[in-house]
């Protein structure tokens, strides 16, 4: 049975062609139709309310009450306009964006090194210290959040700027820390060993070798963490009450309190929310899914 | 490879660049001889009515008067400024200014006063010119233990609006006596509307306006607020009869999506498309009437029960919004002149006075209301409620604990969840002593 | 294979790890946990109390039944976002036409922000103009039409439904990859045995990817413990208290009632029915979890023989 090993992995070309559809091959297994069924029905699920949403952005308030539409009788800016200039929402985009990049650089820095010691090395205590990482897996870091203003408060945190970084990345690491123990275990070590025959350092190894082995590793928790942390809004809420420096979800949130039966201008705040997001997926997807499709997650 | 390392080192430039920017950029300063005050409210909103211009034209008349003096912004919306607050005093990093509620145990006030941490304002509310600002009566909810704590800023009432155009259309005279009300109430929703635009979302608080006002007319104000405070009981007859005609008013004659929507959304969306007939709820909500409802709209007296308590009618109004420091802003010796100097401007005639034109009632006593200014709605409640005996909330008997208790209830209640003697019994459990 | 050797200077590579994880992971929950033991209102010094919170846990109705509510959500979360993503995967595993598209469409929902998806569902909901009620209208099931969000009877499923139909994407493509490793000749020389797609599904695919079945699992379980964002943003606990889980009841505990060591306790009990449920899962792998035994058997015997006779590759 292969695993996640490159030793054991065959290589892709061979066997995965694209399959094409024909009917003889539908008459030989009518499967295949409830299958696309399946699919399209879900690809539908996925995309149309946001495509209505989508619609909806650009029509006035008076239309969306009276007529149901998948396509907006016309394309009026004027909704994103009141977004823009009445609301804080393209600021808080950019702080949500420069939290997350700052948190997930830092996790990374601290994650890679530690995640390496615990793959290469055994040494006394290794597995206490790995322990005591990982017991916090399962510790939503709403129970903490009282705690941590406090810290935050005693250290004087609370005004500098992105500070919230700390806490987001120290919450990340656990769940991190063991994806990435797990997979740099699986990956193999005759390239290090060639190294340190060479007389290469250890931090050499560490920087040359294994971290761009790592690859696929690093971008499953590098979205996982993401993720987490763009979507975060009881810690942003708390710690960021300033309009200049909420992050999106919380301003998103303000927006919809404010403007509750102002379906227009809500939808219009969604789409605004989710276009970015969308153009950067269109762009990296495909490195996404390799990434993710390494086996990264092999269990 | 390269790429990978290239992203990596990018990175981590990043981030130490990200760290040093953060050490960096704290606290908004601007170089060396500037002061900055951190105010913290829920008076700023993104709509540009109600206390929002006059805050924002406060705030920059300040800064304008005092260069070098920044006003820090901690915004929150309505009564996220709860926990906003709360944490602020649990880890002693208290804002300079902010405003708040009254202070009573219901907001916690009482635990915000004994950790020192909140500003004593005696001193400063002994200044003529303030103090001659405001009623007695205001002063009192502002005094607790002999020290005042805040100055008043704004009041609130609870004033019943009527949408005239729906009672035509639905044939019904207007409700202005209770037997009317009794049978009006199930008539419109016969006829299709809505009777009571109602929201019962846990973090608002109108659900139980309408059950406040029949306790106050039938068993009086006082004795509804021991009722709350544990000395009376809801499982007497006189209490279950005021709860049955309660009942027969208000379950299942709100919205169907009440529990989704809150106040202002509920006007939005019923009110002012004319497909609900009556408002009963904070006047700080009545600015989302859009002018064409406000039109047809009347403010009239909650009608009086026969037989009840109250024999004419009284109004739930009470002061509402205060302004409070820090006790460290007003010991500094920089900060202290400045957080007074604000205090006094926001709570000054003139600012009182343009928060009456923008619909919002002031606490200032001799804040005329000028007609062409402030809505024609608002003109109507505005004296109204100077007109009308004072009905405590009562909600003030209430911990917060009991009010997170007391809401759900109150919403399952509106939506026909109970019967009159489950409900008393429910309510009698929670807040018997 | 260890080939490098230790030495004690190495530790310096989870420094910042460590440095940062207990100062602002341990730390707090030291506090937290100390802090459940207390009658606290977060102003005034904390009173010590004993297991009083603890016990007043089971009397707490709400939290009860907020416990049940998660249980449901962790059920429904593993079978849905699990099941269909088992599915989905199974359906293009060997990449049909039209695959780079579905897995795109499919993934998308994962990226969007919690706050931005509940948005589009509190409109999509909206009892008014919302798309599921036009949508129920318009095939015919319009009697099914409610004030989703705002009916106690239907508010909790509609609001998790927002998060399990987001991250169904994300778990199958963990799938996508654990199936690749499935060979071709398994699914050849099963269907040779004649067994239907159903039977090839449970006895073939599921058998072999128990692996990432099982880490999959876990994470879904323990996201529907914690998750707070959708419920607090689609319903903030409401209509009444009929959408309350453990974590957003906590929050109101602690800041709206002021309880602090109370709401503690009740982070306490998130992190011990977060780990128990995990911890199940886990070892119910490590004992070997053995594929369900539901339909005909499939002759497995017939089957490896068939798979070790034919050479790999040999099959195109």
């Amino acid at each position: 049975m292969t695993s996640g090993t490159y030793a054991g992995r065959r290589p892709r070309a061979v066997t995965r062609g694209r399959r094409s559809i024909t009917i003889t091959k539908i008459r030989h297994n009518p499967l295949i139709l409830v299958g696309y069924l399946v699919l399209i029905i879900n690809s539908a699920g996925c995309l149309i309310p946001i495509l209505w949403t989508l619609s909806n952005s650009f029509r006035s308030n008076t239309q969306i009450f009276s007529v149901f539409s998948l396509i907006p009788e016309q394309f009026n800016f004027g909704n994103f306009e009141s977004i823009v200039d009445n609301t804080n929402l393209v600021q808080a985009f950019f702080n949500s964006l420069v939290i997350s990049l700052c948190s997930l650089a830092l996790l990374l820095i601290c994650v890679l090194p530690a995640a390496f010691l615990f793959a290469r090395f055994t040494f006394r205590f290794s597995r206490v210290f790995y322990g005591f990482f990982l017991l916090s897996i399962f510790v939503p870091s709403i129970v903490l959040l009282q705690a941590v203003y406090e810290l935050f408060a005693n250290l004087s945190l609370l005004n500098v700027q992105y500070s919230i970084v700390l806490a987001y990345t120290a919450a990340q690491i656990p769940f991190c820390l063991f994806l990435l123990t797990a997979y740099m275990r699986e990956l193999p070590v005759e390239v290090e060993e060639a190294a340190i025959i060479d007389g290469a350092s250890v931090w050499n190894i560490f920087r040359r070798i294994t971290v761009p082995m790592t690859r696929n590793g690093i971008v499953v928790i590098l979205i996982l963490s993401f993720i987490s942390i763009w979507n975060d809004y009881i810690y942003a809420l708390v710690f960021l009450p300033e309009p200049q420096r909420q992050t999106l979800t919380v301003a998103l949130a303000n927006v919809k309190g404010e403007y509750t039966v102002s379906y227009g201008l809500l939808s219009a705040a969604a789409i605004m929310a989710i276009v970015p997001v969308f153009v950067f997926y269109l762009f990296t997807k495909n490195f996404l899914m390799s990434g993710m499709s390494s086996g990264a997650v092999k269990g | 490879m390269r790429k990978r390392r290239m992203a990596m080192a990018a990175a981590a430039a990043l981030a130490v660049i990200a760290t040093a920017a953060a050490c960096g950029a704290s606290n908004g300063s601007n170089g060396s001889g500037s002061v900055t005050l951190t105010f913290a409210t829920n008076q700023i909103t993104s709509e540009n009515n109600g206390t929002t211009p006059v805050f924002k034209q406060l705030i920059s008349e300040f800064e304008k008067q005092n260069p070098g003096v920044h006003i820090q912004l901690e915004e929150a919306q309505s009564t996220a400024l709860q926990p906003l607050i709360q944490l602020a005093f649990a880890s002693r990093n208290v804002p300079d200014i902010f405003n708040f509620w009254r202070p009573q145990p219901a907001f916690n006030m009482n635990n915000y006063i004994a950790s020192g941490e909140l500003g004593d304002l005696t001193s400063l509310a002994q200044t003529p010119s303030v103090k001659n600002e405001f009623a007695s009566s205001s002063w009192a909810t502002a005094t607790v233990n002999g020290k005042v704590w805040g100055l008043p800023l704004t009041n609130y009432s609870v004033p019943l609006v009527v949408n005239k155009a729906v009672f035509t259309e639905a044939g019904l005279p207007l409700p202005t006596t209770w037997q009317l009300l009794v049978s009006d109430v199930p008539k419109l929703k016969a006829k299709g509307f809505i009777p009571w635009t109602v929201s019962t979302e846990s973090t608002d608080q109108s659900d139980d306006r309408l059950l406040d006002y029949v306790l106050d007319r039938e068993i009086g104000n006082q004795a509804a607020l021991n009722l709350f405070e544990g000395k009376g009981s809801f499982t007497s007859p006189q209490v279950e009869k005021a709860l049955s005609g309660y009942f027969s008013i208000s379950a299942g004659y709100g919205p169907p999506d009440a529990a989704a929507l809150d106040d202002n959304a509920a006007i939005a969306k019923y009110y002012n498309t004319g497909k609900s007939a009556m408002i009963l709820t904070n006047n700080v909500y009545l600015t989302t009437v859009s002018a064409s409802a406000a039109k047809t709209s009347e403010v009239i007296p909650f009608p009086v029960i026969p037989g009840g308590a109250e024999t004419t009618p009284a109004m739930e109004k009470d002061l509402t919004t205060l302004m409070y420091a820090s006790t460290a802003a007003l010991a500094n010796p920089t900060t202290g002149p400045l957080v007074k100097k604000f205090l006094t401007m926001a709570t000054s005639m003139q600012t009182e006075q343009s928060l009456a034109d923008n619909d919002v009632l002031a606490a200032a006593t001799n804040v005329k209301t000028d007609p062409a200014k402030a809505g024609q709605l608002f003109t109507q409640i505005q004296s109204t409620t100077s007109a009308e005996p004072e009905d405590k909330w009562l909600g003030n008997a209430r911990t917060p604990s009991q009010q997170q208790s007391f809401y759900p209830i109150m919403a399952e209640q509106w939506s026909g969840s109970f019967s009159v003697s489950s409900f008393a019994n429910q309510l009698e459990s929670m807040f018997k002593q | 294979m260890r080939a490098m050797k230790f030495k004690p200077r190495y530790l310096l590579f989870m420094l910042p790890a460590l440095g940062l994880y207990v100062l602002f992971f341990i730390y707090p929950f030291i506090q937290t946990a100390i802090s459940s033991f207390t009658r606290w209102n977060g102003i005034t010094a904390p009173v010590f109390i004993g297991v009083a919170n603890y016990t007043q846990l089971f009397h707490d109705s709400v939290l009860m039944s907020g416990i049940v509510r998660i249980l449901i959500w962790a059920a429904l979360a593993v079978v849905i976002k699990v099941g269909l993503g088992l599915v989905f995967a199974a359906i293009l595993r060997n990449r049909p036409w039209g695959y780079k598209f579905f897995t795109s469409v499919f993934f998308f929902p994962v990226v969007v922000s919690s706050s931005a998806m509940s948005l589009v569902f509190t409109l999509a909901y909206d009892n008014n103009i919302g798309i599921v009620n036009h949508f129920l209208k318009a095939v015919g099931l319009g009697f099914l039409q409610h004030a989703w969000l705002a009916d106690p009877t239907t508010a909790f499923y509609a609001a998790i439904a927002v998060p399990i139909y987001q991250d169904i994407g994300f778990f199958m493509v963990i799938f996508l990859a654990a199936l690749q490793d499935i060979p071709d000749e398994y699914y050849e020389a099963a269907r040779l045995d004649g067994a239907n797609p159903v039977q090839i599904f449970f006895r073939l695919t599921v058998p072999l990817s128990l692996g990432s079945i099982r880490v999959c699992v876990v994470l879904a379980v323990t996201t529907a413990f914690k998750t707070f964002d959708y419920i607090f943003l689609l319903t903030a606990g409401g209509p009444g208290n009929a959408t309350q889980v453990p974590a957003t009841w906590m929050y109101l505990e602690t800041f709206q009632s002021f309880n602090y060591g109370y709401g503690d306790a009740i982070a306490m009990l998130i992190f011990v029915l977060s780990s128990l449920a995990s911890g199940l899962v886990l070892a119910w792998g490590a004992l070997g979890g053995r594929p369900s035994r539901r339909g005909p058997e499939l002759p497995r015997t017939a089957t490896r023989r068939v798979a070790e006779a034919i050479p790999e590759g040999a099959i195109a």
